[in-house]
C-alpha cells in the first residue's frame, strides 16, 4: 500500500534524482562547444559535475559539523545563567526582571529551559512557570506551533501546551488528536489526560481503542489514573456493545491495569459462539472479578475445549485462582500439547502442597512427555523461580 | 575490425551496467535520506520507562549461539541480561565448544542443570544438557553438539518460549534499550509484522566499558575505517530504503528480531547454506506472498549492536567470501522469485536487484577495470571511453561514500568528535581507489566457489575480549554476520 509518507519520500528522492541527471544534462550542453566529441564530453560533464558534488558534499559535511560545535558552545555559555533564573522563578518566586528575548539563541535557550522545567517539576513549582510562560507569550507561540508542517514542532508544541495551560490550547489539543501522526496524538492524548478533565479522559480511551498497540501501551499507564471514572461510566456502554475488536482492546487495557473489577458479570463473556475469539482475554480478567465455584465448570470446559489459546488461558487461571478442584483436569491436559501441558504443569504447581504432590506421581508415571513439563514445573517451584 | 567493434560495444555495455548499479545505489541513497527523516524518533527516556512497566510489550527470548567464546561469554552474557526489556530472556546456545566456554558460563552465572522442556520440534543435533541459574535470572544455557550458527539457532528457537526472539552473535554488544527499540515494529504492526533488524556499527575504536560502549571513535586501522564508511552505506542508504519499500531482504545475523511462530512453522533456520538469516528472511517474504498475507520485514536505525570488524586483510577476505557466498545460496534457493510479480515488490524489485547489482554487478565491474586496463594499455581503448568508465564507476563511487558519510552526520550522528568526521571523510575518498576493487574480486572468487560447490566451513575464531578498548593490531576471525554490504 502505498501510504502518503511512501509518496512524499519518492517523490522528494526522485525530485533529487532528476535534478542530478539534468545538472549533468545541463554541463553536457555547456561543453558542446568546447568538446565535439560525444563520449568524451558525456565523460567530461560526468567527472565535472562529480567532482563538484564530492566536494561541495565534503564541505557541506565540514560546515554542518562546524556549525553544530560552534551552536553548542554558544548555548554551553548562555544555558546556566537561564536555567537558574527560571529554577529562581519557580522556587523562589523571583520576578523576570529583565525583558524576554524575542527571537534568536537567547529565546531557544529560555524556551528549552522552560520546557524542562514544566516537565520534571510539580505543583507549585510547575505553575509559577506555567503562568510565566502564558504571560510572555510562549503559550500563543506553542499554539501557532501546534499546526506547524514540522511533526517534531507539532508533538512538542502540544506537549509543553499539555503542560501548562490546557485551556488556553484547547482548540489546538482537539485538532491534535485526529493529527496524522501518531506521535503528535500521543502527545494530545497526554495532554488531555494530565489536564484531569475526566471526559477528555473517555475520549481518550474510546481513541486509544481504535489506535495501534503502541499507543494503547505508552497510555495505559495514564489511562490507568484514571480507571475508577471509566470502569463507571466509559467502559460499561462499550461493553455493551456487539463483541468487536475493540471489545478485546477494552478486555486487554483492563489486564494491563490489574485493578480489581467488583460490579463486573464475567459470566455471559464465557458462554456463546459469538464471544469465542474473546475467551482467552476474559479468562485473563478472571483473577480481577468476583466469581463462584461455578467458575470451575467453564474452566474445566475450556481446558478440554480444542482451541488452544482458550485451553492456555483457562490452565493459567485455573492456576492463579489456586482452584484444586481442576487439577485432575489439568493433569489430563499434561500429555497434550506442548503448550498447553507447560501451561496445565504450571498452574497444577501454583497450586501448592496438593499440586506438588499430584506432579511428583506424574514424574514417575508412564507417560514421559507428561513426566517431563511436571518435573519442570516442580523444580520451578523447588529452585523458586516460579 | 570486427573483433575491435565487439571490445568497444562490451566495454560500452559495461560502462552501461556499472552506471545502472551505481544509479540505483544512488537512488538508495536519496531515498534512505528522506526515509530516514520521515522515521519515527527512538524512544524517548520517558517513553522507555513507560514501556518497561508495560504488559503489552511482547516478550522477547535474545538466542545467543556461541562456538570457542570463553574469553568473552562472561561480558556479553552479562550484557545481554543488562537489556532493558520488560520480559525477556537469554538463551545461550553452547554448539560444541572445544574450549571451557561452558565451565565459565556454570561458574559465573551459577547455573545447574535443569529440567527445562523444548517447546519446539525444530530438528537439531543432539542436545548433552540445559542449565538455568540458580539467582532470578532470566539465563538459559543449552549445551549441544556442534552444529553450526543456523542449528544453534534452531534450537535456541525450540527452548524459547516468548512469542519474539532476537537472534544476535554472542560476541557482539547491544545497547541497553536496542531490544526495545528494535520492537517498536512489532508494536506498531503487530498483526503484519514478521522481522526487524538492527543497525550494525564496528565497535573498533570505541571505548568498552563493563560490556557497554561508552565513548564512540574511529580506529586508526585503515582497514576498519574503510569498513566503517562501507557499513553507513550499506545500512543508512540501502537498508533503510528497502525497508521503506518492504522489500528488505537481509536482516543482519548479528542482531534481528523475528516472529517465532512464523520460523517455526517454516521449519527453522535452514543449514546447508552458510547465508542462512538472508535465506530466512527471503522465505519469510515468500510464504507470505504465497499466502497472500501480509508482511512487513523493516529496519530500525536507533537498534545499535556494535561488532568488532576484521583489521587485517586475510580475516575480512573470509568473511567477505562467505557473505557473498550466503547471497548467492539465497538467492539460488528462491530463484523463483526473480522477476515474478506474483510476489510483489519482492520479486519485482528486491529480488532483480540483488541480481543485478550484487550476483553479476562484481563480474561486469571487474571485467570493466580489467577490459579498461587492458585496453588502454594496448591502445584499442580511447581515452574518452576510458575516462567515461572512470567517471561511472569510480568517481560515482566516490560520490556514494561521501554522502553515506554525510547521511550519517545528517542523521543519527553518532561521531562526536570533530576529527572522527575528517577521518571517515578521508576513508571515504580513498575506498574507491583499491579497497572496492579487492572486495570485487573476492566476491567474484565467492561467486565461483558456490558454482564450484566448494566447502563451506566458518574457520576457528579468536576472542579478545571487550574491557579494554577494541583497537588491536592482529584482528580475530568474526562471528556470524551476514550483513552483505551492498555497495
Amino acid at each position: 500500500m502505498i501510504t502518503r509518507a511512501a509518496c512524499e519520500v519518492y517523490s522528494k528522492a526522485f525530485t533529487v534524482c532528476v535534478t542530478a541527471y539534468l545538472v549533468i544534462l545541463a554541463a553536457e550542453r555547456l561543453l558542446h562547444s568546447v568538446i565535439p566529441n560525444e563520449t568524451l564530453r558525456w565523460a567530461t560533464a560526468f567527472v565535472i559535475v562529480q567532482a563538484v558534488a564530492i566536494v561541495a558534499l565534503s564541505l557541506h559535511l565540514l560546515v554542518l559539523r562546524a556549525y553544530r560545535q560552534l551552536k553548542e558552545n554558544i548555548y554551553e555559555q548562555i544555558r546556566p545563567a537561564i536555567r537558574d533564573r527560571v529554577m529562581a522563578l519557580a522556587f523562589e518566586s523571583e520576578s523576570w526582571s529583565t525583558g524576554v528575548p524575542s527571537r534568536g539563541v537567547s529565546r531557544q535557550v529560555l524556551e528549552q529551559s522552560l520546557a524542562h522545567a514544566l516537565e520534571t517539576l510539580k505543583a507549585s513549582g510547575r505553575d509559577r512557570v506555567a503562568r510565566f510562560a502564558l504571560n510572555r507569550g510562549f503559550v500563543a507561540q506553542w499554539v501557532k506551533e501546534s499546526s506547524s508542517r514540522s511533526k517534531d514542532v507539532r508533538k512538542r508544541a502540544i506537549t509543553l501546551l499539555g503542560l501548562t495551560s490546557p485551556d488556553a490550547g484547547k482548540t489546538a489539543l482537539a485538532t491534535a488528536f485526529h493529527d496524522r501522526n501518531p506521535a503528535v496524538r500521543i502527545a494530545a492524548c497526554r495532554a488531555v489526560l494530565t489536564s484531569g478533565d475526566l471526559a477528555g479522559a473517555g475520549d481518550v480511551f474510546r481513541l486509544v481503542l481504535g489506535e495501534s498497540l503502541l499507543m494503547r501501551a505508552l497510555l495505559a499507564d495514564d489511562l490507568k489514573r484514571r480507571a475508577t471514572y471509566l470502569l463507571v461510566n466509559v467502559i460499561p456502554p462499550l461493553l455493551e456493545k456487539p463483541p468487536s475488536l475493540e471489545t478485546a482492546r477494552c478486555f486487554e487495557m483492563l489486564i494491563a491495569w490489574k485493578r480489581a473489577l467488583p460490579s463486573f458479570d464475567i459470566q455471559p463473556w464465557l458462554s456463546g459462539q459469538r464471544n469465542q475469539f474473546l475467551r482467552p482475554l476474559v479468562f485473563g480478567l478472571l483473577p480481577y472479578v468476583p466469581v463462584d465455584n461455578s467458575i470451575e465448570d467453564r474452566l474445566a470446559s475450556a481446558i478440554k475445549s480444542g482451541e488452544l489459546e482458550a485451553q492456555c488461558a483457562a490452565a493459567d487461571a485455573a492456576g492463579r485462582l489456586k482452584r484444586e478442584r481442576l487439577i485432575p483436569v489439568l493433569a489430563d491436559a499434561l500429555g497434550r500439547e506442548k503448550r498447553l501441558a507447560l501451561a496445565a504443569a504450571n498452574a497444577i504447581a501454583q497450586m501448592g502442597e496438593p499440586g506438588e504432590r499430584y506432579l511428583e506421581k506424574i514424574v514417575v508415571g508412564p507417560d514421559r512427555n507428561a513426566a517431563a513439563v511436571a518435573l519442570e514445573a516442580l523444580e520451578r517451584v523447588t529452585v523458586g523461580l516460579q | 575490425m570486427p573483433w575491435l567493434a565487439f571490445y568497444r560495444a562490451v566495454e560500452v555495455l559495461i560502462i552501461c551496467y556499472v552506471a545502472l548499479v551505481n544509479a540505483a545505489y544512488f537512488i538508495f541513497m536519496a531515498i534512505g535520506y528522506f526515509a530516514l527523516r520521515k522515521e519515527s524518533e527512538p524512544f524517548s527516556a520517558k517513553e522507555i520507562e513507560v514501556l518497561l512497566q508495560s504488559p503489552f510489550v511482547p516478550s522477547v527470548s535474545v538466542l545467543a549461539p556461541a562456538h570457542n567464546e570463553a574469553a568473552t561469554i562472561r561480558d556479553s552474557v552479562r550484557s545481554m541480561l543488562r537489556l532493558r526489556h520488560p520480559r525477556h530472556e537469554v538463551i545461550v546456545i553452547n554448539d560444541g565448544s572445544a574450549d571451557n566456554t561452558l565451565a565459565v558460563l556454570i561458574e559465573e552465572f551459577r547455573l545447574y542443570r535443569s529440567s527445562r522442556v523444548a517447546l519446539g520440534e525444530i530438528p537439531t543435533s543432539g542436545v548433552r544438557g540445559v542449565y538455568e541459574s540458580r539467582d532470578p535470572i532470566p539465563l538459559v544455557v543449552i549445551d549441544k553438539e556442534n552444529g553450526g550458527k543456523a542449528d544453534a539457532l534452531n534450537c535456541g528457537i525450540n527452548y524459547s518460549r516468548h512469542d519474539l526472539f532476537a537472534a544476535v552473535d554472542a560476541d557482539s554488544i547491544i545497547e541497553r534499550d536496542a531490544l526495545l527499540q528494535i520492537s517498536r515494529p512489532f508494536l506498531e504492526h503487530p498483526d503484519d509484522t514478521m522481522a526487524v533488524g538492527g543497525i550494525i556499527r564496528i565497535v573498533n575504536g570505541c571505548t568498552v566499558e563493563h560490556g557497554a560502549v561508552v565513548a564512540v571513535n574511529t580506529p586508526g586501522n585503515l582497514c576498519a575505517q574503510l569498513q566503517i564508511v562501507e557499513y553507513l552505506r550499506s545500512f543508512l542508504a540501502g537498508r533503510t530504503a528497502l525497508s521503506f519499500a518492504n522489500t528488505l531482504l537481509v536482516i543482519s545475523g548479528a542482531f534481528g528480531m523475528f516472529r517465532r511462530a512464523v520460523v517455526v512453522e517454516m521449519g527453522g533456520y535452514r543449514l546447508d547454506t552458510v547465508g542462512e538469516d538472508m535465506e530466512l528472511v527471503v522465505r519469510i517474504h515468500r510464504r507470505c506472498r504465497e499466502r497472500r498475507t501480509a508482511c512487513r520485514i523493516e529496519f530500525i536505525s536507533d537498534s545499535v549492536c556494535w561488532t568488532e570488524a576484521p583489521e587485517s586483510w586475510r580475516v575480512l577476505r573470509r568473511q567477505r567470501i562467505r557473505w557473498q557466498r550466503g547471497c548467492l545460496e539465497s538467492i539460488l534457493f528462491h530463484k523463483r522469485l526473480i522477476g515474478n510479480a506474483r510476489f510483489g515488490a519482492v520479486g519485482l524489485i528486491g529480488m532483480p536487484y540483488f541480481v543485478v547489482c550484487e550476483v553479476f554487478g562484481p563480474f561486469v565491474e571487474l571485467a570493466g577495470y580489467l577490459a579498461t586496463a587492458a585496453g588502454l594499455l594496448s591502445g584499442l581503448l580511447s581515452i574518452p571511453i576510458a575516462l567515461l568508465f572512470f567517471a561511472v564507476s569510480v568517481l560515482f563511487g566516490l560520490v556514494l561514500s561521501v554522502s553515506s558519510v554525510l547521511l550519517e552526520e545528517l542523521t543519527i550522528c553518532k561521531y562526536p568528535n570533530p576529527r572522527d568526521v575528517l577521518r571517515l571523510l578521508f576513508a571515504g575518498l580513498i575506498e574507491n581507489f583499491g579497497f572496492r576493487q579487492v572486495m570485487l574480486l573476492w566476491r567474484v572468487q565467492a561467486i565461483f566457489q558456490v558454482l564450484r560447490k566448494k566447502d563451506r566451513s566458518w574457520g576457528e575464531m579468536e576472542r579478545r575480549g571487550f574491557q579494554r578498548p577494541v583497537s588491536a593490531e592482529k584482528s580475530s576471525d568474526l562471528a556470524d554476520e551476514n550483513t552483505v554490504p551492498l555497495a
